[in-house]
């Protein structure tokens, strides 16, 4: 594509990431934009039970979840510094924090969702519950593929594929995974906290 | 790029910390279970704070021109001025 | 044609020609049957005559599909196909079963047809679309697997590309989604329920796959563009049509007795749904316009740009129209529906396997391309039948929201077949148009027997 290489102070920097998940990465915000206006429709309709029900939420573990994805995102983008470094060793364990973080996401949504579903709460209880349990459920399948694409790309980078030179995967992987927090940045305080 | 004053993983640590206390500002707010135009207003702002800097040093498009780096902005400008909107009217 | 197994590929296409005929006869039997309640009573009961036309149409499209994978996938594997043998032999199996299955519906009572099946072991008949005896699903299922492991192997053993791997994936998918006709549960809402993957998950997600591969094949092919280019197009064509296709699905679940969410799923994804339509239309356009070469074929990129352009306006617009739950309630079911069904299966199915045998049949035959005066004559029978399809779908539309406006958004609602008497104008004007679709379909299979100087320019 475009390669277009101007070697002028206002260069234009490539696409970080392979261009094909960029078009996926639009298409998904796409629908997370287009489910979190209806989200809003939706509760402007019903103020009240919304503003009722949302105080039920566990408001510190999305909290938790917040930070444990910003800070996964934090090292990710670590990750993708060091290896155009070429320190492959550093983007490693930056990889591996991130899955660390990624993965304190999905125990306290696990959890979560446990104390949710266990207190009999299901889809159709409510207009709310039927978003905010989509919502979340939709953002938390993007998190679990997110995963799996990180831990396939620190496979391979363990396998020595990577170098400063060549690590497209890193990148694509690397926008991927910051999407998915970008998403839950507008998710958390609209399904948790406006009101 | 890089004509910043501070090497890029600095830059990236700073960001970490500004996100994590605008993060902590929206628990404050929910700790106290705060409502209200102003307060969601906020809320908006640092939503819109939080993505134009994952966005731009994160996924680092800040020196990426054209589509790409406008879609995605875009994203975090558009949807909360429409929560805020929808908010707004829902509530006069 | 550079492999000699491609030619398999022809008599995939002939037969799926001739029974593409049987489904439009049976289209304008319908249509005058919505007009002459009794027309051909008793020979032809409506329902019949509905079940042919439904059934025709997947079948042929079918064999279109295979016949475009037995074409596509040796020129993409850069190898001949693994058993040509095995290739005309399902070709056989298939036709013969497909016949047999139509004849029985024509000169056997359905209930007759169902007791002789031995229905009764594993109960699968009597929905709609799936009205093929037990026996035939299973004939069905035997066929797609030897196909499948055919190009499978053929592509195991040569070059592997995103386009065959693609349109493979596809065709996996619609191997496995048609597994689920033999989920056939007591509970009425379980079996709609399941009954839904079989040709709408299709439509809606798979067959998108095989539809994007075939559309790449052909521009590629006529338009000399890099295939690097196609290929990331076809990325993103095929990433939103999943992402959009399998959980708007759910479009269909809002009045069947599925849970009340599904109105939220159905309504928000399946509106993302004519995206990759539109998309699909851009990077058609673009590649026609960025083309290195004149390709001989013209008419095989006009049917690969009126693909484009009526997939979108048929499945993409034709069905964001009433996709939206609260729009779906009154629309459910009607015209409107009717209307849809014709112009996306036309715009998105029949199109892309008319491109492919476009391009694909004087190759078989031994040419680059057909002379010019076959090709106009193919043309001609592209806006026939194009312009025809649309005004089809016009005349559906209306008499849908007229129909929506009596029986159903209204304080005085009409009964049902009131309201059909209603509409009988817009009956005789489709059953104008599809007559003229039928002369489409003559002028088009005229075209293959048209002569003339051949194109030698290659």
């Amino acid at each position: 594509m475009s390669e277009s290489v101007a070697q002028s102070a206002i260069a234009k920097e490539p696409l970080p990431g392979d261009l094909a998940i960029w078009f996926v990465i639009m298409a998904e915000m796409l629908v997370f934009g287009v489910f979190f206006i209806v989200y809003v429709f939706v509760r402007s309709n019903n103020v009240e039970l919304f503003n009722e029900y949302q105080l039920e939420l566990h408001r510190i573990g999305g909290v938790i979840n917040t930070i444990a994805l910003i800070t996964s995102s934090y090292f990710v983008a670590m990750g993708v510094y060091a290896i155009r470094k070429g320190d492959v060793q550093r983007t490693g364990n930056m990889l591996l924090l991130a899955l660390l973080m990624g993965a304190i996401f999905v125990g306290v949504k696990i959890w979560e969702y446990s104390h949710v579903f266990g207190a009999g709460i299901h889809l159709s209880t409510n207009t709310f519950y039927t978003f905010y349990i989509s919502l979340t459920f939709f953002h938390f399948m993007h998190v679990i593929l997110g995963m799996v694409i990180l831990a396939v790309i620190y496979s391979f980078l363990r396998k020595g594929k990577y170098t400063a030179e060549a690590h497209m995967d890193i990148e694509t992987g690397a926008s991927y995974w910051h999407m998915v927090d970008l998403l839950w940045v507008v998710l958390f305080p609209l399904v948790y906290i406006i009101r | 790029m890089s004509q910043t004053r501070f090497s890029s993983s600095t830059k990236l640590t700073i960001i970490w910390v500004i996100l994590i206390s605008l993060t902590l500002s929206t628990a404050y707010i929910g700790y106290l279970e705060l409502s209200g135009l102003y307060i969601v207003g906020f809320l908006l702002l640092t939503v819109t704070i939080k993505g134009q800097l994952i966005i731009d040093h994160y996924i680092g498009l800040k020196n990426v021109r054209g589509f790409w780096r406008l879609a995605m902005l875009g994203f975090v400008y558009v949807i909360p001025g429409i929560i805020f909107t929808g908010y707004y009217l829902s509530s006069v | 044609m550079q492999y000699q197994s491609q030619s398999v590929a022809k008599l995939y296409f002939i037969a799926a020609i001739g029974l593409f005929l049987g489904q439009i006869l049976f289209g304008t039997v319908i249509g005058a049957q919505y007009i002459w309640g009794d027309f051909l009573f008793p020979a032809i009961p409506f329902n019949v005559a509905r079940m042919v036309h439904t059934n025709l149409l997947i079948v042929w499209l079918l064999f279109g599909f295979m016949g475009a994978a037995y074409y596509l996938i040796p020129e993409e594997s850069e190898t001949e196909l693994f058993s040509p043998m095995l290739a005309i032999l399902m070709f056989w199996i298939f036709l013969a079963a497909g016949a047999a299955t139509i004849l029985a519906y024509l000169l056997v009572p359905y209930a007759t047809l169902a007791e002789i099946t031995m229905n009764d072991l594993l109960p699968t008949m009597g929905r709609e679309f799936l009205e093929q005896p037990t026996i035939t699903k299973i004939g069905i299922v035997v066929v797609a697997l030897s196909f499948l492991f055919n190009i499978g192997m053929t592509m195991l053993k040569g070059r592997k590309t995103v386009i065959s791997m693609i349109m493979f994936l596809g065709l996996v998918g619609l191997a496995v989604f048609f597994l689920f006709s033999f989920v056939n549960p007591h509970n009425l809402i379980e079996d709609k329920f399941w009954w839904w993957w079989v040709v709408h998950l299709w439509v809606e997600g798979v067959w998108e796959l095989i539809m994007g591969a075939m559309l790449a094949f052909v521009l590629i092919k006529t338009t000399g563009v890099d295939r690097e280019i196609i290929e990331k197009w076809l990325y993103v064509i095929i990433a939103m049509s999943l992402i959009t296709g399998l959980i708007g699905m759910g479009h269909h679940y809002y009045w069947i007795g599925t849970p009340e969410y599904w109105q939220w799923w159905g309504s928000i994804f399946s509106a993302m749904e004519p995206i990759p339509f539109f998309m699909m239309v851009l990077y058609t356009f673009n590649m026609v316009n960025q083309r290195r070469r004149e390709h001989p074929n013209k008419v095989a990129l006009l049917w690969a740009q009126g693909t484009a352009v009526m997939a979108f306006l048929g499945a993409g617009v034709w069905g964001f129209i009433h996709t939206l739950a609260p729009v779906n309630y009154y629309t459910h079911g009607t015209q409107v529906t009717a209307a849809h069904g014709h112009m996306a299966f036309y715009g998105a199915y029949v199109m892309i396997v008319l491109a492919m045998i476009s391009y694909a049949m004087p190759l078989l035959r031994g040419r680059v391309a057909n002379s010019n005066k076959a090709q106009v004559v193919e043309m001609w029978s592209f806006w026939l039948m194009t312009i025809a399809m649309v005004f089809i779908t016009l005349f559906l539309t209306a008499a849908g929201v007229l129909q929506v406006w009596l029986q159903r958004y209204t304080d005085a609602p009409m009964g049902f077949m009131a309201v059909q008497d209603k509409l009988e104008i817009f009956y005789m004007m489709r059953e104008i148009a599809g007559i003229i679709f039928l002369i489409g379909l003559g002028t088009y299979i005229y075209s293959f027997f048209v002569g003339g100087e051949e194109e030698a320019t290659a």
